[in-house]
C-alpha cells in the first residue's frame, strides 16, 4: 500500500512537472521524457543490427541480379535521354516565363535523414519516432518528407529523437491543392487512416486519380510536394453543400523506414544564367505581331507613298498650350501592300498593338535619325522609360489625342 | 467440516510473479508493441500490453495490483503517443480492475474462459479509450465497430497463446 501510494505520487508529479527544452522552447512533460529515454536506446541498437543483417543480405541478392539490371537500366538510360531533351525545352521555357514573371520560388535547402526507430504501437495515435533530436537540429513542426512524398511533421523532439506525426492522424491537417484543378483546400486525418479533403463544394469536378500537392498554407509544408492521390469522392453524408474527397497519402505511411526531415526552407527569386541574346518576352511578342513596314516620306514636305501603313506627321495644334506640334495619323488608301519585313521594329510594335502614343513617333524619329536597328531590345514594358527620352510623344500635350489619331477610322482627313 | 464451495478462498490459486518478471513482461509487451508494429502496420490491431495486463491481473487476483498494473503499463504506452497521458491509464486501469474482479469468480485457466475474457476486456479498454478521448478530452475519434471487433477477436486468439507462454513465470 505504501508503495502504491508512492508509486501514485510519483506518477502525478512526474505529470505535472514540465522540463523546458533548450533546443525547443517546449515544455515536456518528465513522465513522457523518461519513457521514451529508456526505450529509444533499445530501439536504436535492434534497429541498427537488423539493418546490418538485412544490408549484408541485400547485398549478396543484388550481385547476383546485377548484370540483368544493367542491361536494363542502359535501355531505360536511353529512354530517359530522349524524354530528357523534350523536357529541357519545356523547363527552359519555363524558368524564362517564371523570372520574367518574378515568381518566387521555396526552395528545400536542407534536410536530415532520419531512420524510424518506433512508433506509437496504435493505429489511434498514428505517430513514429526517428533517431534524430534537437542535437541534429531538429525542430518542432519541421516537415517530413520521403521520395515520395509528405509523410508528417515532427511533433515532438527529445535530445537524440524526435516524434513525427502522419499526416493521416485523426488530429493532423494539412493545406493542400488539387493538381488538375487548383482548388486549394484543407487536409484533415481521420481515425481510418485515410486523410480526407474538407469544405470542397459538391458542384466541383474533381477525378479519381488527380494529384495532391502541399499549397503551403499551412506554413509548415513547402508548397508543391506531392501529397497523395484522390482515392475517391463522395456527397457529404450529413447532406451539406459539401462532399467528401478521400486521399490516398503518396508516401506510404504504414510502411516508413526512412524519412527526410525538412530543417531549412529558403524563399528567392529564380535567377538564370542568359546567353550573349538573350530572348525576352517582346521579341516573342513582336514575331508575333503583324509586320509594319516604316515608309518615311523622301522629302520633309512630300506626300508620304500610297500604302495602308500608318504613319504620323508633324500638324500644328494650336489648342495645346505646351507644345506646338503633334502627330496626326493618316491612312492613305491601300493600292499595294509592300513585303513584310523579317522583323518589325520595336517602335512600330506598341502601335500595332495598343495605339499608345509613341506609336506616332516612329516617322517623326525616323526623319530625326536612321531608322533605327531591329533588336528588338524595346519591349512593352519599357515604353515610360522611353516616354521621358526627347521625342515627339513627350513634347506632345497630355490629353490623349494622339491615341484617338491612332484610330485611323476615327480620324479621316 | 469445512465445506469447500467454487467461491471460497482456498480453491482460488493466487500466483505471483518474480521482479524481474513483473517489470521485464511488461516492459517487453510494450517494447514489442512499439518496435515491431513500425515494421508490420497490422499489428497495431494487437494491444499485447493489454493482454499483459489482463493476464497479470487475473492471476494475481488482487484489485489494487490489477489497478496499479493497468496504471503503469497504461502510462508508458501514453508516452509513446502524441496524445495527452492516461487516456491509456484509465482504459488499462479500468480493464485491469476488471479483470482482477472476475478472476476471483471464474476458472481463469481454461483457454475457451482466456478467449471470451479477452474478447471481452478488448472492448471494455477500447470503449473507455473512446469515451475518455471523444468526449473528455474532444479528441476527433470515431467508434469504428469493425475495426474494434477485429481487434477484439485477434486480441482474444493471441490471449490464449501468450497466456499460455506466460503461465511460465508464474509462482505459487
Amino acid at each position: 500500500m505504501l508503495l502504491f501510494l508512492l508509486m501514485a505520487q510519483i506518477i502525478l508529479l512526474a505529470t505535472q512537472v514540465r522540463r523546458p527544452d533548450t533546443a525547443t522552447g517546449e515544455s515536456m512533460s518528465l513522465v513522457r521524457t523518461w519513457v521514451v529515454q529508456i526505450f529509444v536506446p533499445g530501439e536504436k541498437a535492434i534497429t541498427s543490427i537488423g539493418s546490418g543483417i538485412r544490408n549484408l543480405w541485400k547485398n549478396y541478392i543484388d550481385l547476383r541480379d546485377v548484370r540483368e539490371q544493367n542491361e536494363e537500366l542502359k535501355a531505360q538510360l536511353d529512354r530517359l535521354r530522349l524524354e530528357q531533351v523534350s523536357l529541357a525545352e519545356d523547363a527552359g521555357q519555363a524558368r524564362r516565363l517564371q523570372a520574367l514573371l518574378g515568381f518566387k520560388q521555396k526552395f528545400i535547402s536542407q534536410t536530415v535523414a532520419a531512420q524510424v526507430i518506433g512508433s506509437s504501437g496504435t493505429d489511434r495515435s498514428r505517430a513514429f519516432i526517428i533517431d534524430k533530436g534537437s542535437k541534429d537540429g531538429i525542430k518542432v513542426d519541421m516537415p517530413v518528407i520521403t521520395p515520395k512524398g509528405v509523410v508528417g511533421k515532427v511533433n515532438k523532439v527529445f535530445s537524440r529523437s524526435a516524434q513525427v506525426l502522419e499526416i493521416n492522424d485523426a488530429t493532423s491537417g494539412a493545406g493542400v491543392m488539387l493538381g488538375r484543378s487548383r482548388l486549394r483546400a484543407v487536409m484533415r486525418g481521420t481515425s481510418s487512416g485515410i486523410p480526407e479533403i474538407m469544405h470542397i463544394m459538391a458542384d466541383e469536378k474533381i477525378e479519381t486519380g488527380e494529384t495532391v500537392v502541399s499549397s503551403g498554407g499551412d506554413q509548415i509544408y513547402p508548397p508543391g510536394l506531392p501529397v497523395g492521390f484522390v482515392q475517391s469522392t463522395a456527397p457529404d453524408p450529413e447532406g451539406g453543400p459539401f462532399m467528401v474527397v478521400r486521399v490516398k497519402p503518396a508516401a506510404n505511411l504504414d510502411k516508413v523506414d526512412e524519412v527526410l526531415v525538412i530543417t531549412q526552407v529558403s524563399e528567392k527569386e529564380p535567377q538564370y544564367p542568359e546567353g550573349p541574346n538573350p530572348l525576352r518576352a517582346a521579341d516573342i511578342l513582336a514575331q508575333r505581331l503583324p509586320t509594319v513596314t516604316p515608309k518615311p516620306p523622301s522629302k520633309p514636305g512630300a506626300e508620304p507613298p500610297p500604302t495602308s501603313v500608318l504613319y504620323a506627321t508633324k500638324t500644328p495644334v494650336p489648342t495645346t498650350g505646351q507644345s506646338s506640334e503633334t502627330t496626326v495619323v493618316k491612312k492613305k488608301p491601300v493600292e499595294s501592300l509592300p513585303a513584310p519585313q523579317s522583323a518589325p521594329t520595336a517602335t512600330q510594335q506598341p502601335a500595332v498593338e495598343s495605339g499608345e502614343p509613341s506609336v506616332a513617333r516612329q516617322p517623326t524619329e525616323a526623319r530625326q535619325s536612321p531608322p533605327p536597328v531591329p533588336t528588338g531590345t524595346e519591349s512593352p514594358t519599357s515604353e515610360p522609360k522611353n516616354a521621358k527620352a526627347p521625342s515627339v510623344t513627350q513634347a506632345a500635350p497630355p490629353k490623349p489625342a494622339p491615341v484617338e489619331n491612332a484610330q485611323p477610322q476615327e480620324n479621316p482627313r | 467440516m469445512t465445506t469447500i464451495t467454487y467461491t471460497s478462498r482456498e480453491e482460488i490459486e493466487v500466483h505471483r510473479f518474480s521482479a524481474l518478471a513483473t517489470i521485464g513482461i511488461p516492459l517487453l509487451a510494450i517494447f514489442f508493441q512499439v518496435y515491431v508494429s513500425s515494421r508490420f502496420w497490422f499489428l497495431r490491431l494487437f494491444d499485447i500490453p493489454l493482454i499483459v495486463t489482463v493476464f497479470f491481473a487475473v492471476s494475481r487476483r488482487n484489485q489494487l495490483a490489477g489497478m496499479v498494473t493497468g496504471c503503469s503499463i497504461g502510462l508508458v504506452q501514453d508516452a509513446l503517443t502524441h496524445l495527452p497521458i492516461g487516456i491509456y491509464g484509465i482504459s488499462k486501469t479500468i480493464a485491469g480492475y476488471a479483470a482482477s474482479s472476475i478472476g476471483l469468480k471464474i476458472d481463469v485457466d481454461n483457454p475457451g474462459s482466456r478467449f471470451l475474457m479477452m474478447f471481452f476486456f478488448t472492448f471494455l479498454h477500447d470503449g473507455v479509450y473512446f469515451i475518455v478521448s471523444r468526449h473528455l478530452l474532444g479528441i476527433p475519434a470515431d467508434w469504428r465497430t469493425l475495426h474494434e471487433f477485429s481487434s477484439a477477436l485477434a486480441n482474444a486468439i493471441l490471449g490464449v497463446f501468450l497466456f499460455a507462454l506466460m503461465d511460465r513465470a508464474k509462482q505459487r
